[in-house]
């Protein structure tokens, strides 16, 4: 049997409300009654029971985060570093995963089991606007990811087609003036895909030339083996491109791999560019030049913002929906790293 | 401070003989269209929909639009004068940005910033169209790629982020519902004031009237036509920095098109896009009806999807647009 409050009280000689003032922190307790309690604290062993203070205060101090594929390193780098931030507030982080089905990001997104949590971070993949605005119930949430979603609702997402144009931009530098894009999505027009595939074409139309569709290749994936195809469908066409920029940092690396198969030489013939930063990048045979999002912050913001969310949601007034884009750097690595000669 | 312009310069309708009542209510509608439009949209809404007439739904639509009103609001004057401003949804981005980086430094840093680049760069439109005799369109043309591109290089193409601090007194502008309305409220008032009781509110009606028969009166026509485009331009950065408040940080992808919407709204709202007519009342039922429509578009059709909603939106506009003209034609016609 542990020890209650009341055990507490007896032996300070105090009440419990006066007791509860010293574990919650609350002020107007002298300081020499809070040392009096603190001391009988340790004395018994006193802990206070999380569950029932969560069943008390309503709050359970665990948040869910809902993302989209276990298997991408991106995602599992994110929630990693959700967890860190999320540990800073004393939250306990659940994972989920929607594979990026709509109907699963809907049931997440309307609250499935959110008597257990207290907040919501959701990286969505296929979620429609018009899900967003038919949600009338649910936990707090937070956007998470680069999907546009134009509307009042909490969301962390950085500058794709920013950060798109300043990698297509690194490859025009280089010298490189046929650059393919792998990775295009043949759907909705406010995917990360298209933002990307938009900033491709605004570097490539800015440096002057006219944006080749030829050199866009559409897979299905996001995945090694959709980079590894897309690559070889562009080789055997008539124009070889002479840089790649892909849309993530795995198709990046198939498609690397068909090139050493295809005994080209990175970046001597063909330049490439990821994006994501993940680990593995760093450590392939030729390292993998790419861009990289904040993670970091991209985790502490959105932490942060459902924070606040989850303080505000007993408030008379309901708080702006907030929206940041985090930063992001290009890195340059040996995938297009030339020796001018 | 009262207009001292003499009646027949003002309004499309000058030097017409006494008006027939038909007339006269063409004229009504046209200028107060948007509100009975607006009154009798909201009355459908409130009829059919539960969630139209709630508290939370209201004080969403406000809060989270107002700020953008306010390009509508600097817009009104512009087109008053005959004169368009293109610049001004790069300005609300670039404003918002300046906000969140001034914030960083201080509250006064964050307001000061984007007005004074608001107004600098108004400036120097307002001189390039006035004293330079450029047309208004180009002109701001180059304000909303230029002001883009200079959002694009200070912000590194958004690789640079900058948060309004959390416990910052800028980012309490914009929280909430009141504040923001109430700021937004008190712009529009004042601008009121400005275009219906001040001489230089007069002078912008008759250089929009007729410019010519304007600068014969003596009235200062040049300096009239910069202090427009420095008001729309400090108004939008002001705006944009309000809603970068409200987001908590400068959020460079923003605004992008936010020009049009506020053209249609002033349109809508009955200002001649000739120039010469408007009013400020018109610009703000012209909002509201815009809001309150794409609020009801969510509502009712976007289990359609955003493609259709926005089909619905255009097609809306077309109408109100279209009944507008043929209006404005059947008075200028007799």
């Amino acid at each position: 049997m542990g020890v209650s409050l009341k055990d507490v009280a007896l032996r300070a000689g105090v009440s419990v409300k006066t007791v509860s003032n010293v574990v919650n922190d609350y002020p107007h307790v002298t300081p020499r009654t809070r040392e009096r309690v603190q001391r009988a604290i340790d004395e018994l062993g006193y802990r206070p029971n999380l569950t029932a203070r969560h069943l008390r205060k309503g709050r359970t101090g665990l948040i869910t985060l809902a993302i989209p594929e276990l298997g991408n390193p991106y995602f599992a780098e994110v929630a990693g570093a959700v967890i860190d931030a999320a540990s800073r507030h004393d939250l306990t982080v659940l994972l989920d995963h929607t594979a990026g089905l709509r109907e699963k990001e809907v049931l997440v997104s309307q609250g499935f089991r959110s008597h257990v949590i207290d907040g919501l971070i959701l990286s969505p993949i296929r979620l429609e606007r018009e899900d967003l605005l038919a949600r009338t119930d649910g936990p707090p949430m937070v956007l998470l990811g680069e999907r546009e979603y134009d509307g009042p609702f909490d969301h962390i997402m950085i500058d794709n087609v920013g950060a798109a144009r300043v990698a297509v931009r690194h490859l025009l530098d280089l010298g490189r003036r046929r650059i393919a894009f792998l990775g295009a999505r043949k759907e909705s027009d406010r995917q990360p895909a298209h933002l990307r595939l938009r900033g491709w074409r605004e570097a490539v139309a800015g440096a002057g030339l006219t944006p080749d569709e030829s050199m866009v290749v559409a897979t299905e994936g996001y995945d090694r083996a959709d980079g590894a195809a897309a690559m070889a469908s562009l080789l055997d066409r008539d124009k070889r491109p002479d840089a790649v920029f892909a849309y993530n940092d795995l198709m990046a690396l198939g498609a690397m791999r068909t090139l050493v198969e295809r005994g080209l030489r990175v970046p001597e013939d063909i330049a490439v560019v990821g994006f994501d930063d993940i680990e593995e990048g760093s450590y392939g045979a030729v390292s993998l030049s790419t861009v990289s999002p904040d993670k970091a912050a991209i985790a502490s913001l959105a932490v942060e913002c459902l924070v606040e969310r989850i303080a505000a949601r007993d408030g008379a007034e309901p708080l702006a929906p907030r929206r940041i884009l985090p930063g992001y750097r290009l890195i340059v690595r040996e995938s297009t790293a030339i020796r001018r000669s | 401070m009262t207009a001292t312009v003499p009646a027949p310069v003002r309004g499309a309708v000058a030097g017409a003989p006494a008006a027939t009542l038909g007339e006269r209510l063409a004229g009504q509608i046209q200028r107060r269209g948007a509100l009975a439009v607006l009154v009798v949209v909201c009355a459908i809404a409130s009829a059919t929909s539960s969630t139209f007439p709630t508290w939370s739904n209201i004080s969403s639509i406000l809060g989270n639009n107002c700020f953008v009103w306010l390009l509508a609001l600097g817009m009104t004057f512009v087109i008053i004068t005959g004169g368009i401003d293109l610049s001004v949804g790069s300005m609300y981005a670039l404003g918002g940005v300046l906000g969140a980086y001034g914030s960083t430094h201080g509250t006064w840093l964050a307001v000061v910033l984007p007005l004074a680049v608001g107004a600098a760069w108004g400036a120097v439109q307002g001189l390039m169209v006035a004293r330079g005799r450029m047309a208004p369109f180009i002109v701001s043309l180059v304000g909303l790629l230029g002001l883009r591109g200079l959002l694009q290089a200070v912000t590194s193409e958004g690789a640079t982020t900058y948060l309004v601090p959390q416990h910052s007194a800028f980012r309490s502008l914009g929280q909430g519902t009141w504040t923001p309305v109430l700021i937004t409220a008190a712009l529009f008032v004042l601008g009121a004031v400005l275009l219906n009781r001040t001489r230089f509110g007069a002078t912008l009606t008759a250089m929009g009237g007729n410019e010519n028969a304007a600068v014969l009166l003596g009235l200062p026509v040049a300096r009239a036509k910069v202090l427009v485009y420095l008001l729309s331009g400090t108004l939008a950065a002001a705006a944009g920095a309000l809603g970068g408040a409200r987001l908590g940080s400068g959020v460079t992808t923003i605004g992008v098109g936010y020009e049009l919407t506020a053209i249609a709204s002033v349109v809508i709202g009955g200002t001649l896009l000739t120039g010469g007519s408007g009013t400020i009342g018109g610009t703000v039922c012209g909002v509201l009806l815009l809001a309150v429509i794409h609020n009801l578009i969510d509502h009712y059709f976007s289990q359609y999807g955003s493609a259709f909603t926005d089909t619905v939106n255009g097609g809306f506009l077309a109408v109100v647009v279209l009944m507008q003209t043929l209006l404005s034609r059947t008075q200028q016609l007799e």
